[in-house]
């Protein structure tokens, strides 16, 4: 399932021009790599939900980087 | 280990919403309907931390991407949209703006009622309440230089997006 879903972030950030999409499927993949570490850190105790906020932060800091002009997120 | 919260049908039911909707976000044309999908997977993947035994990751997902990221993309999306609308004369006429609010709405209503419906089921039979407090203790003695790692991140990404908003100016 989190691997099916990381195919779809790395197929939406080769194929799409818009700018604001291939963000969002970067964020699909971050998704992805967060399912992951909560699903092993039911096994390996709560290391991995701890570096899944970790995820989570790395991706609200690069997202509001990313967007922070919209000058540049115009599509062609 | 004990067995998932919920049954395995909602696990299916959860990750094939997700995946569809993941499905859609790379194949809508307009960004405002895929922000949207998106948007339903990420509460799909938060029912998922919840069937997981993560309460505090599932309550971190919908605070920060679906209240946070999400109304930054969706945003950055307008305001695009505003400025494209204005220097092309709004040439765009694919449906009338009321049927496309309509439809917008209707979205909104529906994520919000799936959403419900697939969020409270797992908190109302969740028996641990020591998560959250078990992550702190380890986020402030484990993970203490990654934490503060992390905060640095945060305060270069608030510079350069004041730098990046200022030099347009």
């Amino acid at each position: 399932m989190a691997a099916a879903l990381f195919v779809l972030g790395v197929i939406g950030v080769l194929t799409r021009r818009n700018v604001v999409i291939v963000l969002m499927s970067v964020e699909l993949i971050l998704n992805a790599v967060n399912l992951n570490l909560v699903a092993f850190s039911r096994i390996w105790g709560l290391h991995g939900q701890v570096f899944a906020i970790f995820v989570i932060t790395d991706a609200a800091g690069g997202s509001s980087g990313g967007s922070g002009n919209p000058d540049r997120l115009l599509p062609e | 280990m004990e067995q998932p919260v919920a049954t395995t049908f909602f696990f299916y039911l959860l990750s094939g919403l997700a995946i569809l909707s993941g499905v859609l976000v790379i194949t809508r044309k307009s960004p405002v309907q895929a922000a949207l999908a998106l948007i339903l997977t990420l509460l799909c993947l938060a029912g998922l931390y919840l069937m997981l035994y993560a309460p505090f990751v599932a309550g971190v997902q919908i605070i920060l991407y679906v209240g946070g990221i999400m109304v930054l993309f969706l945003f950055v999306i307008m305001l695009v949209n505003l400025e494209r609308s204005q220097t092309k004369s709004s040439s765009t006429s694919n449906g009338s703006p009321e049927s496309g609010g309509g439809r917008l709405g209707a979205l909104f209503i529906s994520i919000y009622t799936k959403g419900k419906a697939l969020l409270l089921r797992p908190v109302v039979e969740f028996p641990e309440a020591e998560n959250t407090q078990k992550i702190g203790q380890m986020l402030y003695s484990n993970y203490m230089f990654p934490f503060e790692i992390a905060s640095l991140l945060l305060l270069v990404a608030i510079i350069g997006a004041v730098v990046m908003a200022k030099k347009r100016i």
